[in-house]
């Protein structure tokens, strides 16, 4: 969403007031104050892709994963709300950024329509990443709590109605994404790429099914056409092929407008003082696929409530892989000019890579103490370990890789939402 | 005789007790809204009925205290931090406004009557002619 709209829908948040009789902006918040660290003085927690893990190491750190935000609704009209929200992260050096910037207008009892700066809906818990009031964990699964995008500018489309004794809520919702961010260093040089996703033509569509309060299913697929740019390494190798008139196979190398496609199912069940969460999502792409990772993805929470205490316990993992068959239009034999190594060999080291094809699980427990209604306070022991091994993969040991360490995580947080 | 006359005023007080509500559900003494269930009212005060008959639905919620948690274990079947993350959801994602919090039944009452579409519970001792009620618990 561009500046000017955020700011258009601001103004109308804060001057909705004059122009509604006894109606009022309402102010509500949430934050989290977290702390965390490694406990070994060599090994750094995951990070790169990850969702809400940034790296933690020996010393104690309080920015990678605290938070706050303010959000503002006023109504417009008796059927619009303007909703803002902005966020301040810790991991950026909690400077505040629109997380929301909407209007909203309901049509009737069951369907609503939102324009403007929205929450994507990949995960059960998307609409809420940052409330950790909402969830038991200091931060929700890293395992599937993967994406680096969070946020989209178009519209949703919702709707809602109660049957019997299930009760459902639908989103249908089209945008686009764009986002810059640092890549993984290169393994020899540590030179980080500065990269940009583009994801135009974004369509989705979201269910969830509650059965009595206690059982939700859901379900959410999404497609766009997406374009990643601009790895160096792989940007010369593209350059490198259109320059041998190779061109399927650059096409193919190409991350440019390949079609996206993810999917997500989950289950919350809260019954008999029992609360289960799991969910497991993929994502992959249609047709010959650039070299853009694909990805497997689960975990499984458990946890009982006791009292005013929820002691959790949380399995997840991730697998992720790249594709090569888009090599398949490239002969063996042809060499690229700057490197004097075959591009074949080229793709297999990216694809070989431990950036690009891991495979890795983790293991938590986290104890949730609700000190008041509104205050949270929260332990958490995680610990990663990594099953990828370079020496499976004699490319990515050519190509300088290591082995991901295996590392813990010890974190405390206190949430609170006003 | 005495004794008799005892006992048979101690069941009839014993089965006043039996029946007697906990709390009402009321709105405006003219409000448009109908008397409603249980289900209904679960409804209502979680949030899932932005409008009733055109009506846009205004949900107060009295603080913290022995009227909320009875309401609450009555009608929602949540109480404390699990009803508190199940509103976060809802206000941090644009879906619900956030119920009104008000002190007492007398500020229910008030707000009710002062607020169009606005729905909130009373102890049940509270009820007067000033409100409508919607629902006993």
């Amino acid at each position: 969403m561009n500046r000017k709209l955020r700011i258009a829908v601001l103004a109308v948040v804060c001057t909705a007031s004059t122009s509604v009789a006894h109606a009022e902006v309402s102010f509500h918040g949430y934050g989290q104050t977290v702390v965390g660290t490694t406990l070994s003085n060599n090994r750094q927690f995951p990070n790169g892709q990850q969702f809400g893990v940034p790296t933690y190491s020996a010393d104690p750190n309080f920015q990678p994963e605290s938070n706050f935000a303010l959000q503002a609704t006023a109504p417009v009209s008796d059927s619009i709300n303007a909703v803002a929200q902005v966020l301040a992260l810790g991991i950026d050096d909690f400077q505040p950024k629109f997380q929301w910037a909407y209007l909203k207008y309901q049509f009737n009892d069951a369907f609503a329509l939102k324009a403007g700066r929205l929450q994507l809906p990949l995960y059960i818990y998307s609409d809420f990443l940052y409330v950790g009031e909402a969830y038991p964990w200091i931060v929700p699964p890293q395992s599937v709590y993967l994406a680096q995008v969070t946020n989209y500018d178009g519209f949703d489309l919702s709707a809602e109605q109660s049957i019997g004794d299930w009760y459902l809520y639908a989103q249908f919702y089209y945008g686009s994404v764009h986002r810059d961010f640092l890549g993984q260093p290169a393994p020899l040089t540590g030179v980080q790429d500065e990269l940009h996703i583009d994801a135009k033509n974004n369509l989705g569509f979201t269910l969830d099914a509650t059965y009595n309060d206690w059982l939700t299913l859901h379900g959410a697929f999404i497609a766009d056409r997406i374009t990643l740019c601009c790895e160096s390494q792989i940007q010369s190798i593209v350059d490198a092929l259109y320059q041998q008139n190779l061109n399927d196979g650059a096409s193919g190398v190409d991350a440019r407008n390949d079609v996206a496609m993810y999917w997500n199912a989950g289950i919350q069940i809260n019954r008999a003082r029992w609360v289960i969460l799991s969910e497991y999502s993929g994502l992959g792409y249609r047709g010959d696929s650039a070299l853009l990772p694909i990805r497997e993805s689960a975990y499984i929470s458990v946890g009982r409530r006791i009292g005013r205490l929820t002691p959790m316990v949380t399995y997840g993992h991730q697998n992720q892989w790249m594709s090569t068959k888009m090599t398949k239009s490239i002969p063996d034999t042809a060499i690229d000019p700057n490197t004097h190594v075959p591009f074949d060999t080229e793709l297999l080291v990216i694809s070989q890579s431990p950036n690009i094809r891991g495979k890795d699980s983790y293991y938590g427990v986290v104890l949730r103490y609700d000190l008041t209604n509104t205050v949270a306070l929260k332990l958490d022991f995680t610990h990663y370990d990594s099953h990828y091994h370079t020496s499976d993969y004699p490319f990515a040991v050519f190509a300088g890789y290591t082995n991901p360490q295996d590392a813990n995580r010890l974190s405390a947080a206190v949430t609170f939402t006003f | 005789m005495i004794i008799a006359q005892k006992i048979l005023l101690g069941a009839i007080t014993l089965m006043g007790a039996l029946n007697a509500y906990a709390g009402a559900i009321v709105a405006a003494k003219d409000s448009p809204f109908a008397a409603t269930d249980a289900e209904e009212a679960k409804k209502m005060f979680l949030g899932r009925e932005a409008s009733i008959g055109g009506q846009g639905v205004t949900v107060v919620y009295q603080k913290e205290g022995e009227t909320r948690t009875t309401f609450e274990t009555k009608i929602l079947g949540k109480t404390g931090a699990d009803l508190t993350a199940y509103w976060s959801k809802l206000i941090f994602t644009g879906r619900a406004q956030a119920p009104v919090e008000v002190s007492g039944d007398g500020d229910v009452k008030a707000k009710v009557n002062s607020t169009p579409g606005a729905v909130g519970y009373v102890n049940d001792g509270a009820v007067d002619g000033s409100v409508k009620v919607l629902f006993k618990y």
